[in-house]
């Protein structure tokens, strides 16, 4: 059943759980379940091959300018939610020491930096970052990442 | 931003990191080819055979699809 949920609701949703700057603990109720930890910063990560909602996908290979893990996405990854969706607030960027290698990015995914990292985001780039060597820049500017939950 | 260039809102954007000139690039295009500047001061090593092409780069990447797609049965 698409877009079941009130926005309201779905813009209060992404606020608790992607602009909060510190960890909290979602305690499940009496009928079971799990605890559930978000541990921002979020960070940024480029992959090679892009995984689905259901599995990751191929992150670019550490060096040249790239750590295995991306990069973060700043103390609070989201701009104002609105219409359920938000951009990110910071910008990333890549400067690349050496020739990447694979050479062509194709998605992005978004985790937290818990111990044991979770993977939240996953998406293709509209296009592919290919070639990318010594000394270029990768960068994707504040506002540059949308998230969109419109049809929960 | 020079040379007057209209940049459409798909694909990234990449610019040469000497003249500023800017430029789109479309899927799979390496993006060295995408400026040919003429700024390149080492042509001779990445893609000689398609001219003066511009390194190094940045590549603003930009207009992503939608990262959330949860729309679906649940």
């Amino acid at each position: 059943m698409a877009n079941m949920t009130d926005q309201t609701f779905v813009n209060k949703l992404l606020n608790a759980f992607f602009l909060s700057s510190a960890a909290f603990t979602i305690t499940p109720g009496t009928g079971g379940g799990s605890a559930f930890t978000i541990t921002p910063p979020f960070h940024l990560r480029l992959m090679s091959t892009q995984g689905s909602n259901s599995s990751n996908g191929t992150e670019q290979a550490n060096g040249n300018g790239y750590t295995t893990g991306g990069s973060s996405l700043g103390t609070t990854f989201g701009g104002t939610v609105a219409t359920g969706q938000f951009s990110n607030a910071n910008a990333v960027s890549w400067t690349a020491t050496g020739t990447w290698s694979p050479s062509t990015q194709t998605a992005i995914e978004i985790w937290d930096t818990a111990g044991t990292a979770i993977r939240y985001l996953q998406g293709a780039l509209t296009s592919n970052i290919t070639g990318v060597a010594n000394g270029d820049t990768v960068t994707f500017a504040a506002g540059s990442i949308t998230v969109n939950a419109s049809a929960w | 931003m020079s040379a007057g260039l209209e940049l459409p809102v798909a694909g990234h954007i990449v610019e040469c990191n000497a003249c500023h000139r800017k430029t789109v690039v479309t899927n799979g295009e390496h993006i060295h080819d995408a400026l040919k500047c003429g700024c390149c001061p080492d042509h001779s090593s990445v893609h000689s055979d398609a001219g003066q092409d511009c390194r190094p780069v940045t590549v603003h990447s930009n207009a992503f699809v939608s990262l959330v797609d949860l729309g679906g049965s649940n």
